[in-house]
């Protein structure tokens, strides 16, 4: 399967919300509490590290604000954007900047992604089909979007390596599809630090074992009082010369929203 | 003599030489038809795949053809270096979108056409099945393929938003009136099909002046072949790819090397039943006639008068079931041609058949060579079921058969 899907399916943003659960989550929730070196068994430390992320995020909420610049070989624009998620199944993308898509707003609830145009007044459903679309022309599939809730539904994880690494004390994690599970990806391979668990990148793999597109943490900031990675870039292999970066302007955790936020009235609402 | 032998003989048992007579008549009259029917699906296929929608030729900016890169265009002016040419030219552009009605939202292949100058390379705007085809200057409506609009709930009066990704990166989105409903065309065109004006298209895709394909329409369909390197020569120097509709459905080519072959078998094995007919009946008339026969060689016929005898009273079943045979076919091919094949009890709304979507009324045409090709099998498998009977008779001893 294609990552680069040329079809316009959009809602990419929520990648954000991926980001935000891979970069932010993990993050906090695990920060200062560093592996104890006398390991248990494998599996149930794989455990351990997930179910701290899904405890964190379980009725968690976010608002934030951030950039995206997208570079491909024929054109590069950036975008402005606020974010609210509340867990990982909910979240509200409205795009700030620049003025032709001011409005432009995207829904997620669970596995379901809506879209809302101002310019043309209509709430639209990204049909299955479209989920391996880009958003935006972004790097980002419908499928990056909905699938962040279910990696460890849909893979198995194990720890492949851990030490040093350019100097730097880190734990890679490969997560293998489950043979029933509808994946994109043949592996995907994670590498965090060692000492709080702060992911450093991800690689995707297609079913052939050929290296994909890779994602990158960086910057790694206090921001609404958790440390996180600000900047996270998504390149695809096959273009060098393209990628995505995403930016945080501005995060603020644990924010009372109001209870119909992630609706499908509420998306329609341009401001 | 020997006609007048040969014809007396046949009507010597006129049950037998009538049910031969038959059988050879209803088989080329199947056959002819079945030639005739076929060759309208093929023409039918041609017709729908370069006529109504591909266009003979195309050509395409270096890379666009295997890619369908939305960057890789062509400029509009490219057209006029086809305008002083025997040639008629029409500009398409191409990108994926989604649309979406209501509920429905499913993705589509936006196609931007010059409604004008389409009309002129295929037969498209003939082929509405609901509504009408573009008017000029119109703005902001769309046709859509048959199955889209059925998967939209879409019809003429619908109002359909398309979203799509611009060449400029924005998200292009805009609402666009439906017009008109394609008929079946095949499979993918009918499923992803968004038509709009190129003017539309420009603006939605923020691509103006732009184009993805030159459709060109040649004399002729069938003999493309003949009129692609001129096309060639005429685009020299752009970096255009230029492909007749045979490379670019090379399907329908097979498509019809299939029906060929296919044809030809069916052929093959419905006059071979026909022969045995004749063998039967003419082995029949030589084992009742060999004291006859006998005598004949006896009072010194020459064995090879017997031969042509058999022949000829062979060749003559086999003449009078090629008229009748040829005559009744072509009423009922007539017949096929004028009014159609209405399968929709067999297969409803339009069928496929080797990938080939067609209509619902199956429509033969008249292929004189085909024809003329099924005549020439039947009196050739006539000639060799006469043989063996033939052979017989000759060697015959006549001290042998008139003993008894």
């Amino acid at each position: 399967m294609k990552v680069e899907g040329r079809s316009p399916a959009w809602s990419n943003v929520f990648l954000a919300v991926l980001l935000l659960l891979l970069g932010v989550g993990m993050v906090p929730a695990l920060a200062g509490e560093a592996a104890s070196p006398e390991a248990e068994s494998e599996e149930a430390r794989v455990k351990e590290i997930l179910n701290k992320v899904d405890r964190l995020w379980r009725g968690s909420t976010s608002v934030g604000q951030m950039e995206m610049e997208v570079v491909t070989a024929h054109w590069s624009r950036t975008l402005r954007m606020k974010v609210y998620t509340e867990g990982m199944e909910r979240s509200l993308v409205r795009i700030t900047y620049p003025a032709k898509e001011e409005g432009v707003a995207t829904l997620k609830v669970d596995n379901n992604i809506w879209n809302y145009l101002p310019k043309i007044k209509r709430v639209t459903k990204v049909p299955a089909s479209m989920m391996l679309g880009s958003w935006m022309g972004s790097h980002f599939t419908n499928d990056d979007v909905v699938k962040d809730s279910q990696y460890v539904r849909d893979y198995d994880t194990k720890i492949t390596f851990e030490g040093e690494r350019d100097g730097q004390g880190i734990l890679e994690l490969t997560l293998y599809p489950k043979p029933e599970a509808p994946v994109v990806w043949g592996k995907i391979v994670s590498v965090i630090r060692a000492e709080d668990y702060m992911p450093i990148t991800m690689i995707y793999f297609d079913e052939d074992g050929g290296e994909v597109r890779v994602f990158t943490f960086g910057e790694i900031k206090e921001m609404g009082g958790r440390t996180i990675p600000t900047v996270l870039t998504m390149r695809p292999l096959d273009k060098p010369e393209e990628y995505t970066r995403v930016t945080y302007l501005e995060m603020t955790f644990d924010v009372d929203l109001k209870p119909d936020l992630f609706s499908l009235r509420s998306l329609q609402k341009t401001r | 003599m020997l006609m007048r032998m040969a014809w007396r003989n046949i009507w010597r048992n006129p049950r037998r030489s009538l049910i031969t007579l038959c059988a050879m008549t209803f088989s080329l009259t199947l056959m002819i038809v079945a030639t005739n029917v076929v060759e309208g699906m093929n023409r039918q296929m041609v017709g729908y795949a370069a006529d109504r929608s591909l266009g003979h030729v195309q050509a395409h900016a270096e890379g666009y053809y295997k890619d369908k890169g939305l960057h890789d265009t062509l400029p509009l002016s490219i057209l006029e270096r086809l305008s002083e040419s025997e040639f008629r030219t029409a500009p398409r552009a191409y990108a994926f979108g989604l649309a979406s009605l209501g509920e429905r939202s499913a993705g589509v292949l936006i196609r931007g056409i010059d409604p004008r100058r389409e009309r002129e390379v295929t037969d498209l705007w003939k082929h509405m099945l609901q509504g009408r085809y573009f008017r000029d200057g119109e703005e902001k409506v769309l046709i859509l393929g048959r199955k889209i609009a059925k998967t939209l709930n879409a019809q003429p009066g619908s109002e359909v938003a398309l979203i799509t990704q611009a060449a400029d990166g924005s998200l292009g989105n805009d609402l666009y009136r439906v017009v008109g409903v394609l008929k079946t065309l095949d499979e993918v065109t009918d499923r992803t099909t968004a038509m709009m004006s190129l003017a539309d298209f420009a603006e939605l895709l923020v691509l103006p002046g732009r184009i993805h394909e030159v459709a060109v329409r040649t004399p002729k369909a069938i003999d493309v072949d003949r009129y692609k390197p001129r096309v060639i020569s005429l685009l020299e120097g752009t970096g255009c790819e230029v492909r007749t509709w045979k490379e670019i459905a090379p399907a329908l080519k097979d498509a019809l090397a299939m029906n060929e072959a296919w044809t030809t078998i069916m052929l093959v094995i419905v006059f071979s039943i026909g022969s045995l007919g004749i063998l039967n009946t003419m082995l029949m008339a030589v084992f009742e006639r060999m004291y006859e026969l006998g005598l004949m060689l006896a009072v010194g016929l020459k064995p090879i008068r017997l031969v042509r005898l058999i022949f000829t009273e062979t060749l003559m079943l086999a003449g009078i079931s090629e008229v009748l045979g040829v005559g009744l076919g072509l009423l009922w091919s007539w017949r096929l041609v004028v009014k159609g094949w209405d399968l929709t009890g067999l297969f409803g709304e339009g069928f496929e058949f080797t990938g080939f979507a067609f209509e619902n009324v199956l429509r033969a045409a008249i292929w004189p060579e085909g024809m003329l090709r099924c005549a020439g099998i039947m009196l050739a498998i006539s000639g060799l079921a006469a043989l063996y009977p033939a052979v017989k008779a000759a060697r015959l001893k006549p001290v042998e058969v008139m003993r008894t």
